[in-house]
């Protein structure tokens, strides 16, 4: 049905807004427990629907973050708590995240350039055939038998290479990793 | 139980590449101490931030949002009055407009030559209603889908096509005119009148509720002068007029925010549902409808009235957004 009175395009309007605002970041941030993007962006729809049916008590702008992330949190471990029985990683995730406070309110506090620069300064300071391997990884996606395949190694070097990466970056990002990794959903 | 854990595996781990038992380990490794669980933190943030990239290009905002928005439970058109925050001057000396409800406002002025007019147009859509207090102190009232028209300058002339109500405050000297689409004409001088004049119907009824009115044709002849509780039906193609009593409420009921029929038939109560709601009911005419029916309507859904309706008539029905299909 169209929506054809004022006060509710406006309502819309500043849904959307919202909506456009933090869907990506709220995506990735559900991603981290339940690594499922799918799943995540299920999730995500979910929480934005509840708040369309809760409007009337909500304020639609930005002092809606707190809640949006929270609801997210809530439904990423209501999931979490439902597949731990049948997949023993989500048991794992549980054990380290239940009770662990998300400071969401540090997310928007990130200095994105400053801290995408960082990211790539620790990238650059990898090993060369690590830096590649990372990159093909992170930034083309490819699946690690892929990468083994167009480099003619063995997936198990790929393997140990990419936590090699990981390894050394948590060292080099130590200072910004307490900062928000969603951080780099910001903006682009 | 180990101190440390191999980064390889929580990376596979990470990746969702270990076996159930490797997944124990780990869990039990966590389960330890704090200290692990804070290790494991660090790593899962390295890793989850060096993918974030990716994932991210992974999502597209645009399809999620249209996949959202066409889940979101919208609001029928709704049919209260409410008054607008929409207050503007033209010509503050000469006009003061106040729209109401939720009807949208168009105002196009503009001053040609040394006869100065501004032309104003406010315009109700489908489903919404409006109200509008003229520079005279005339009230009108906007049905659905409405364009009601007049200079600024001389608010008590003015145009319409649709439906609108009347409360016409008393100026012997100046009357006021309504004149329609199909040139057919209405003057009073101070009344309480329903018009209605939608573009496509044949007739153009006029009914009074006080005081008395002109009905003027295309030629500028009088037609008929109205008592009040008696409504003209106009035959735009004839040019002339009938007149019959009526109880004249009845018809200006969708202002209230209410909708009532005494002993209508099915094909009267269907132009008359299709604005209420805002929907184009087709009616798949295999056979007839005799039923008649007395009902009032204020918030019913046009489901719920529908289904109020098959209490009584034998009919099926079915709603395609705004599309509505009814056989019998």
């Amino acid at each position: 049905m169209k929506i054809s009175n004022k006060q509710q395009l406006d309502e819309v309007q500043a849904f959307e807004l919202i909506f456009r605002k933090y869907y990506v970041r709220l995506c990735g941030f559900a991603n981290k427990f339940i690594a499922n993007t799918a799943e995540a962006e299920e999730i995500v729809q979910e929480v934005f629907l509840n708040i369309w049916a809760k409007k009337d008590q909500l304020t639609l702008n930005n002092e809606i973050k707190p809640y949006l992330f929270k609801s997210v949190q809530n439904l990423c471990f209501n999931f979490i708590e439902h597949q731990k029985v049948i997949d023993n990683y989500y048991s794992v995730i549980e054990v380290v995240y239940k009770n662990q406070k998300e400071d969401f309110d540090t997310y928007e506090s990130v200095l994105f350039t400053e801290f995408q620069t960082k990211v790539n300064e620790a990238i650059g300071s990898l090993p060369e055939e690590c830096r590649k391997i990372f990159r093909m990884s992170r930034e083309d996606g490819l699946k690690y038998a892929e990468i083994a395949d167009k480099l003619g190694l063995s997936v198990k070097t790929v393997e140990t290479q990419m936590s090699r990466a990981l390894s050394k970056l948590k060292t080099e990002l130590k200072d910004y990793l307490c900062i928000l990794i969603i951080g780099l959903f910001l903006n682009n | 139980m180990e101190e440390t854990i191999n980064e390889t595996l929580l990376n596979r781990f990470l990746d969702k590449d270990t076996s159930k038992e490797e997944n124990e380990v780990i869990l039990r490794w966590v389960s330890d101490s704090e200290e692990n669980r804070i290790e494991f933190r660090k790593f899962h943030r390295a890793y989850h931030m060096s993918k974030l990239r990716f994932s991210k290009s992974q999502i597209d905002v645009d399809e999620a949002w249209d996949k959202l928005n066409h889940l979101l439970p919208k609001a029928k058109p709704q049919h209260k009055l409410i008054d607008l925050d929409i207050l503007r001057k033209v010509a503050a000396s000469v006009l003061l407009v106040v729209a109401g409800g939720l009807g949208s406002l168009w105002m196009s002025g503009y001053f040609s030559g040394q006869q100065q007019s501004a032309i104003v147009e406010l315009k109700t859509l489908k489903g919404e209603k409006s109200q509008v207090i003229l520079a005279d102190g005339s009230h009108v009232w906007l049905n659905s889908q409405t364009v009601l028209k007049y200079d600024a300058l001389d608010p008590r002339k003015t145009t319409l096509d649709g439906e609108a109500f009347f409360e016409v405050k008393k100026d012997k000297t100046h009357p006021f005119e309504v004149i329609t689409a199909s040139g057919m004409k209405v003057i009073v001088t101070g009344t309480k009148f329903n018009l209605r004049s939608f573009a496509g119907d044949p007739f153009v009824e006029t009914t009074l509720e006080e005081g008395t009115v002109e009905i003027e044709g295309t030629d500028n002849k009088q037609l008929a002068q109205l008592e009040p509780g008696q409504q003209a039906q106009y035959n735009i193609e004839e040019n002339n007029t009938s007149v019959k009593n009526v109880s004249p409420e009845l018809y200006s009921l969708w202002k209230n925010n209410e909708l009532r029929f005494t002993d209508i038939s099915f094909t009267e109560l269907v132009p008359r549902i299709e604005r209420w709601y805002g929907v184009t009911i087709s009616i798949d005419n295999n056979r007839k409808n005799n039923d008649r029916f007395t009902m009032t309507i204020k918030t019913e859904s046009l489901r719920e009235l529908l289904n109020m309706m098959q209490l009584t008539s034998k009919f099926n029905y079915e709603i395609k957004g705004e599309q509505v299909k009814i056989n019998f």
